[in-house]
């Protein structure tokens, strides 16, 4: 997860954290969102979800009366679970939340305890260990049984 | 003593005899090869066999301690630690196969990783002594025995899992046997028997006799293919031993007459059960219904003569064994009368002694709880045909046997075996089953030669007697 940004009612953004990986002013995305889903909601009663461009998607969720957008990888497997953790944090902390918290949210809920690259060397570690175990069990019976 | 405490002495003899059938395999097998290699092939399944010997003197001792109502491992003044000596024994157990696993696969890791979960539950037996020793009684201790016995369960699921996966790739009956032995260890681990109703229990504890008379019969037939005979031959074993373990039970230990005909009678359901597997081996590989129609004949004696006797000795309702029994033992009669004309080439008529003997049992069953007696005097005009059906295999094999020795051909014990096999059974079971007998009716015994010369006919071991 790239970034969070919690946006008001009133388009303002509250708190956010992450925009240093887009260009322009934080602030911008507050009205933006908030103008977009005005739009949308009027022309066909439903409101937007999801924002994809280039390498980067935005998942946009509602908690309470605030917008939780978060930034993520376009093939970011996770993001969806990722932005409803964060909107139930959201909704359970209401308004004290600062960018700070978000930095502290963003870390509890990305926190990998290893790397994809580590994980797949565990993987094709067992993958290898359970094929040796396979073929010596197989020679091993024919030559015995 | 309950008949589950009571099998645990069966099940340590049949686990020693069964890891002797192991030893003696693989010493034939490695002495018929110079390969240094294949040799050593062998050693994991020394290792194994010392490994069930281990079990099968815990088995010994925990029904030994259970039989005098003293546990080995005494706490004061806290009685209920029966099962703890098994429990260390099991683990001793487990490491010979753990070992012998890790030779097999080849990967050290899965070895030490076995053997640390050991070490786990061992300390924690301990741990749950100390505790007890303390406390006189904890649920604390008790839960580390459990989890002891789960570490164990999963220990003997790995080694299922590794012989079950030999046995889909050589599709031998010996490896088949032994990943059966081992999920129905898996079954028998006494912490289960804490939270089971006793007659799931019991079912346990027959499955678990199976596993080691798998094992004796793969081993000494280690040429056959993985087939549902083996079960057979396991059931072979275990149900006569689940009778005469019933008859601790029940109290008739006591009672010579009753012992005498119940291990006869069992010895009749091991020579049914052996017959059925036979046929069924047999009909795998000539797809032969008439072989097929022995069997299901056989293996319906066998279960007439299970459920006549566990009725008999109260372990089931009395009255409707008897009345299993005799639609079994009818059933079974009737099937030969159609294996027979089969035989003899009318395939068309083959179906008319099922036609007349429908009616006539459905009668007859109708009349329960009647005594047996009652029914067929009532039924009688329906009866005496099917009786006279009784008696067309016997005509039928007599009249075959007199034309192949007369033509001088080989094989012709077979039918004569079954003929006389069957006249016998008619002429024994049949008159007394309408004397209503207490406990046990003595026909239920003495049939065992009926089916002594049935087994020998059918699996030609008669010809080569007479030769």
């Amino acid at each position: 997860m790239y970034g969070i940004f919690l946006i008001n009612e009133a388009g303002e953004t509250v708190a956010s954290m992450g925009w240093e990986n887009l260009e322009g002013d934080s602030a911008l995305l507050g009205g933006f969102v908030s103008a977009l889903q005005m739009f949308i909601k009027k022309i066909s009663g439903n409101e937007i979800n999801e924002l994809q461009f280039g390498e980067l998607k935005l998942l946009i969720g509602k908690a309470g009366d605030n917008y939780v957008v978060t930034l993520h990888a376009f093939n970011d497997a996770d993001a969806r679970a990722h932005n409803q953790e964060v909107i139930k944090f959201v909704i359970e902390q209401g308004d004290n939340i600062d960018d700070g918290v978000l930095n502290l949210v963003n870390e509890m809920i990305t926190q990998e305890t290893m790397s994809e690259d580590d994980k797949q060397k565990v993987r094709s570690g067992i993958r290898g260990m359970t094929d040796e175990a396979m073929t010596s069990m197989k020679e091993w019976g024919k030559k015995v049984f | 003593m309950e008949v589950y405490e009571i099998a645990y002495l069966f099940l340590g003899l049949a686990t020693i005899v069964a890891a002797g059938t192991i030893i003696n395999y693989s010493r034939k097998r490695s002495a018929a090869t110079t390969d240094p290699e294949l040799k050593a092939a062998f050693r994991p399944l020394y290792i194994f066999a010392i490994g069930m010997i281990v079990f099968g003197i815990g088995a010994l001792l925990t029904y030994y301690e259970l039989l005098i109502q003293v546990p080995w491992i005494q706490i004061p003044e806290v009685t209920n630690t029966y099962y703890y000596l098994l429990y260390y024994f099991t683990l001793g157990e487990l490491f010979f196969f753990v070992v012998s696993g890790t030779m097999i696969t080849k990967v050290r890791i899965i070895g030490v990783f076995m053997i640390i979960v050991l070490l786990i539950a061992f300390l924690l037996m301990f741990n749950a002594i100390i505790i007890i020793e303390a406390q006189r009684i904890s649920s604390i201790a008790q839960n580390y025995i459990d989890f002891g016995y789960v570490l164990s369960m999963i220990i003997l699921g790995f080694v299922a899992g590794l012989f079950t996966v030999i046995a889909r790739d050589t599709k031998r009956s010996t490896s088949m046997a032994l990943g059966f032995a081992m999920i129905v260890q898996v079954l028998a681990v006494p912490g289960l028997y804490n939270i089971l109703p006793t007659d799931l229990i019991v079912a346990i504890a027959i499955f678990s006799l199976m596993g080691p008379a798998m094992i004796t019969f793969a081993f000494l037939r280690p040429d056959q293919k993985i087939s549902g005979e083996l079960l057979g031959y396991g059931a072979a074993f275990a149900v006569p031993v689940f009778i005469i373990a019933s008859l601790f039970t029940t109290g008739y230990i006591s009672d010579i007459t009753v012992v005498t005909i119940a291990i006869s009678g069992a010895i009749a359901i091991m020579l049914t059960a052996g017959s059925a597997s036979y046929s069924y081996g047999r009909w795998r590989e000539t797809k032969q219904s008439p072989t097929a129609l022995l069997m299901v004949s056989f293996a319906s004696f066998s279960m007439g003569q299970m459920v006549g006797i566990l009725g008999s000795i109260d372990i089931m309702d009395k009255g409707i064994a008897i009345y299993f029994d005799l639609v079994a033992s009818s059933f079974a009669l009737v099937l030969f009368a159609v294996f027979s004309v089969l035989a003899a080439g009318y395939r068309t008529t083959a179906s008319l002694p099922l036609i007349i003997y429908l009616p006539a049992i459905i009668f007859t069953v109708s009349t329960y709880p009647d005594p047996i007696s009652v029914a067929v005097i009532r039924w009688i005009y329906l009866v005496l045909p099917v009786m006279a059906l009784f008696f067309i295999p016997v005509v039928i094999f007599f009249r075959v046997w007199r034309r192949m020795k007369a033509a001088g051909t080989a094989g012709r014990m077979r039918p004569l075996g079954l003929s006389i096999g069957l006249l016998v059974y008619i002429l024994i079971r049949f008159p007394l089953m309408l004397v209503d007998f207490e406990p046990l009716d003595p026909s239920y015994g003495l049939i065992s030669i009926a089916f002594f010369v049935l087994w020998l006919s059918t699996t030609g071991r008669l010809d080569r007697i007479r030769q």
